[in-house]
């Protein structure tokens, strides 16, 4: 181990590298903040660029890329309301209502210090535990996917902002959505009416563009600009009791993120929906949840980041991807000559040991640059916002496009952006609607391979004893608080309405 | 009734329809195949469903409550917070809009036909115009794709927007799409190396 | 294979001669087929994938023959057809090429698409990727023979990437070839397909060799019989018997080319298959072929044509029901 880790740091701490580390975060910081462009095409687009370097630096290159995009996208979504990655978009819900109160630098400043410990913490257990732990998330098959989808879409009722039936039926609206094309296993095409397009179904990155990003810039000019957010410097700065209070979620998202991170399939955005939906359960602070609350930023940021590093698990250890951007980068070390597969750590003591230092390096950097920059970004704020709404008009339907090189993508943002800007003049929770439809692929895929396992049964959920303890839990998730409430209602009616503590008061303002 | 309201309706009516059509949809593809395994129009018609149904639900909330009060249910389910001004205190919900919470500040609903000003002194009547000017231009720079381009159809529309809509001067206004569009150029195509349309121009 | 050094050759020289010509920098259409200005490379599926892996490499093989600037460009969805459906509408124009395989030839037999491999011009197949049955380390299975008796009177669960990849059409012609039945289950990547068998959760897979090759090595998965005509010549691989040698009559490659659009001339055809007989000679091509363990075996234009009028006709009597 320790042999390894100084093989790590020598490898990582060359001049060369370093740079090309510091180039990659920087890269896909910028490519983060372009609505739509994620880690994924990012990497995928930037690979020819890395031909001429050694193995190792093009890797630890397009490593940086990969976790500077989560970074980039967290900038937006607090700003602007414009989530560059479905992992990114709980984080609107908390960090653009704390931009509008004046606390953009905060929101920023935590999730960049959220990420990091996240990623600490993630990359000291892929270190330690990699291979044990890869074999065990094996152990995830198609049974325990479906339950992990069911507790998934369990949380996104804490979701609802709103009436709790309009939040169901968003996150329903959103699987409808995701039902569009051909779905796993069969050759039929659902609801694309002769368009060719629709084929692939709808991809959740336009939804995700039109919904948040134009769906606000339409909201927006019909409720009239607003004074641009003046604010002290000092309030830029992130406080010593919002520290204190992130700390609990960072570590929670932290956890939820790694462990969910692990599993093939599940992914990077399920964890943060999860991390927000748990935390939003156990805070003393629920109330604040949706208005602004530090919580609500440091728990899924953290999450997401976690998730990401944990993606490494079984890629690295076993040479199956854990995630899109993962599957991306084993390609590439094809392209250098390297045989990704469960005999990597062996095989490539120098690549991988180099690989996995530079990920510390890249976060510590990562940190760096972001910290003492939030302040300076949320200074973006100050762009008055009749220049501000034409530039994100641009960046959302240039990033559409280059997603999927068509033009059928830039008229979806369109039309979603409509249906966004609806939705919100309606008071139509949209977080379940982007829950629902990325979710939803993923939940089909497991009902169909589990009643194929099953032979149409689906007693086999409850065969496996993981997939209990994760139907156990959601159980508890939904009868829990419910009990929880009763109680508490009957020991006080007016518990609904908490009295604000001092921290809130000063959240608010 | 406001338009909010009757906005809120129809929406119900909408979600109703696509629901049941998308039930009928995915019966026709096969809720299950052979065997009884599930099949490509389960989901559809599971999701329509649950949507149709709480279209339902919602509408008829919307047209039995006149109070904005938070059902029973939903205080037990602890899904309704109350909503707080900016100074920390507790006000009600929104009259006028049944069972909705707005999240986080925009805590009142502007009424269409009232005539408060945003900070340039626009009423709401102009900012609904407005919506539609900016709706209109998409659309058009969406056809100017075609002939001039992705890039010039889009900085065109900064632009426009900028000095029309929003009465920004126009050589500031001429500076900012500008460098607008060369930084998108630079980011998208030069280094993403992404094949934007050209148009019939095909200048960039 | 035998006769192709004088061609070869000839393509060679008429190919350097194109690249002065393009590098001198004339923008006007070259008279002899060469294409105007740059061009595309387009890939129907998403980055990372095997598709997409192959375009790349044959784009820069070709760039490097010809001295063209070739971009790739993807265009995913709907298995393929999204992507085939777009180069449908660029017919006419040869500075279009396409990173094809088998996806060309299972669309329009199992959906509802306008696009047949008639409506293209073929230009260049690569080689071929055969598949091997694979299973657990402790499976009780050391032959496909094996399997295929287990499965006449117990469930034998097989996992297949998807309704129409090259797995399914294996399985399928296992069955009706020897009278058995295999319980599906469906996945939607190689990566995925090769999680569960890890797991346990399926009990059989067939995969391409750059898929499992790894895991062969390490020792977590060993093949049963390779789906291929002849054994093959990697060492790695080299032990596998065919499914034929142990009495399973079935064969059945996943080529890997590029076409052209339809309605492009005669000169330009020539000119795009001369380039590929030049990429056949480059290392850049054998180290693509052997890193993806493909069986090297390149044809062009109307033998290519053949090909693919073979294989449609093989894929009917699939997937006829």
């Amino acid at each position: 181990m320790i042999d390894n880790l100084i093989l790590g740091f020598s490898t990582a701490f060359t001049a060369e590298n370093l740079l090309w580390c510091f180039i990659g975060v920087l890269l896909g910081t910028v490519i983060g903040l372009m609505p739509g462009l994620g880690s994924t095409t990012g990497v995928a687009i930037l690979i020819p660029l890395t031909l001429t370097l050694e193995p190792v630096t093009a890797l630890i290159m397009l490593a940086g890329i990969y976790y500077g995009a989560q970074y980039g996208g967290t900038i937006t979504s607090v700003l602007i309301s414009t989530p560059g990655e479905a992992a990114s978009v709980v984080t609107t819900l908390d960090g653009y209502q704390m931009a509008k109160n004046g606390k953009a630098g905060s929101a920023l400043a935590i999730s960049a210090i959220g990420s990091f410990v996240a990623a600490i913490i993630s990359l000291a257990l892929l270190m330690a535990l990699a291979p044990p732990l890869a074999d065990l998330a094996l152990n995830f098959g198609p049974v325990e996917n479906l339950a992990i989808m069911i507790l998934g879409l369990i949380i996104v009722v804490s979701f609802a902002g709103g009436a709790l039936s309009r939040g169901l039926m968003m996150a329903a609206a959103g699987l409808l959505i995701s039902t569009v094309g051909v779905a796993t296993g069969f050759s039929d095409a659902r609801f694309t009416f002769g368009n060719i397009n629709l084929l692939g179904g709808i991809p959740f990155i336009e939804v995700m563009i039109g919904l948040f990003a134009i769906g606000e810039v339409l909201h927006q000019i019909r409720m009239g600009a607003d004074a641009p957010i003046r604010t002290r410097f000092r309030d830029m700065v992130i406080s010593r009791s919002e520290l204190k209070r992130s700390a609990g979620p960072i570590l929670r998202g932290s956890g939820i993120g790694f462990v969910l991170g692990i599993l093939p399939g599940a992914g990077s955005t399920l964890a943060s929906f999860m991390a927000y939906g748990i935390e939003k359960r156990v805070s003393p602070r629920k109330a604040m949840f949706g208005k602004g609350a530090i919580e609500g930023v440091a728990a899924p940021e953290s999450a997401n980041n976690a998730a990401a590093n944990a993606n490494f698990v079984p890629t690295l250890a076993l040479g199956i991807p854990g995630g899109g951007t993962t599957a991306v980068l084993l390609g590439a070390f094809t392209i250098y000559g390297l045989q990704p597969g469960p005999r990597l750590f062996e095989t490539q003591p120098t690549l991988i040991w180099g690989l996995l230092v530079s990920f510390f390096i890249g976060n510590v950097m990562l940190l760096v640059l972001n910290l003492p920059l939030a302040p300076v970004f949320a200074q973006m704020l100050r762009i008055p916002y009749g220049y501000l709404y034409p530039i994100i008009l641009l960046t959302s339907f240039v990033g559409a496009y280059s997603v999927s090189n068509n033009m059928f993508s830039v008229l979806l943002v369109l039309v979603f952006g409509i249906i966004g800007w609806i939705m919100k003049e309606l008071d139509l929770p949209m977080a379940p609607l982007v829950l629902g439809l990325v979710l939803g692929p993923l939940f089909e895929k497991a009902l169909v391979q589990t009643s194929a396992l099953g032979q149409g049964s689906f007693l086999i959920l409850l065969q496996s004893p993981i997939s209990v303890v994760v139907l156990l839990f959601a159980v508890a998730l939904m009868v829990g608080p419910k009990i929880a409430a009763r109680v508490a209602v009957r020991r006080s009616p007016r518990t609904a309405r908490t009295p604000i503590t001092h921290d809130e008061r000063e959240d608010a303002r | 009734m406001t338009v909010a309201q009757r906005g809120g309706l129809i929406a119900g009516v909408v979600l109703a329809i696509l629901g049941i059509a998308a039930v009928v949809g995915g019966i026709g593809y096969g809720v299950t195949v052979e065997g009884g395994e599930i099949g490509p129009g389960f989901l559809p018609a599971f999701s329509g469903g649950l949507v149709a149904l709480f279209a339902l639900l919602d509408l008829i909330g919307r047209l039995r409550r006149r109070t904005d009060l938070p059902t029973q249910a939903e205080l037990i389910l602890d899904t309704v917070e109350p909503v707080r001004t900016e100074h920390g205190g507790v006000i009600g919900h929104t009259p006028g809009d049944p069972g909705a919470v707005s999240t986080g500040t925009e805590a009142f609903h502007v009424p269409d036909t009232g005539d408060d000003l945003d900070i340039f002194g626009r009423t709401q009547k102009q900012r609904n115009r407005m919506l539609a000017v900016v709706l209109g231009l998409v659309v058009a720079a969406l056809v100017a794709v075609q002939l001039v381009g992705f890039l010039i159809a889009f900085v065109l529309l900064i632009f426009v927007i900028a000095v029309v809509v929003e009465g920004r001067k126009v050589i500031p206004a001429a500076i900012v799409s500008l460098a607008t569009g060369a930084v998108t150029y630079a980011i998208f195509v030069a280094l993403l190396r992404v094949p934007l349309p050209q148009g019939l121009l095909g200048i960039i | 294979m035998k006769s192709r050094t004088p061609l070869a050759a000839a393509g060679l020289a008429a190919v350097s001669l194109f690249a002065l010509t393009a590098c001198s920098g004339s923008a006007e259409p070259a008279a002899d087929g060469a294409p105007s200005g740059n061009v595309t490379m387009v890939v129907p599926m998403g980055a990372g994938g095997g598709s997409d892996q192959s375009g790349r490499a044959i784009a820069s093989g070709l760039e490097e023959g010809t001295g063209l600037n070739i971009s790739v460009e993807n265009r995913e969805g709907g298995s393929g057809a999204v992507g085939y459906s777009y180069f449908l509408s660029q017919n006419g124009k040869s500075n279009y090429l396409l990173a094809s395989e088998t996806a060309l030839l299972a669309l329009p037999v199992t959906q509802d698409v306008e696009f047949t491999y008639e409506d293209f011009t073929p230009i260049m197949k690569l080689g071929d990727d055969y598949t091997l049955l694979v299973v657990a380390p402790d499976a009780p299975y050391e032959t496909c023979s094996d399997v295929v008796d287990a499965a006449k009177d117990e469930r034998v669960v097989a996992a297949v990437s998807g309704a129409t990849s090259l797995d399914e059409i294996v399985f399928t012609l296992v069955e009706s070839d020897q009278d058995v039945e295999f319980d599906r289950v469906p996945f939607e990547s190689g990566s995925e397909v090769l999680t569960a068998l890890l797991g346990g959760q399926i009990d059989v897979a067939s995969l391409n060799p750059s898929e499992v090759i790894a895991q062969l090595e390490a020792g977590d998965l060993k093949a049963l019989c390779a789906f291929s005509e002849e054994r093959y010549e990697y060492d790695a691989l080299s032990e596998i018997p065919t499914a034929k040698e142990q009495g399973i009559d079935v064969a059945f490659a996943q080529y890997r080319g590029f076409i052209a659009p339809g309605g492009i001339t005669e000169d330009q055809t020539q000119y795009w298959i001369e380039a590929g007989q030049a990429y056949e000679k480059s290392d850049a091509y054998s180290e693509y072929i052997e890193s993806n363990y493909l069986q090297a075996n390149a044809v062009y234009g109307d033998e290519f044509s053949e090909y693919l009028a073979g294989n449609t006709a093989d894929l009917e009597v699939v997937f006829a029901e």
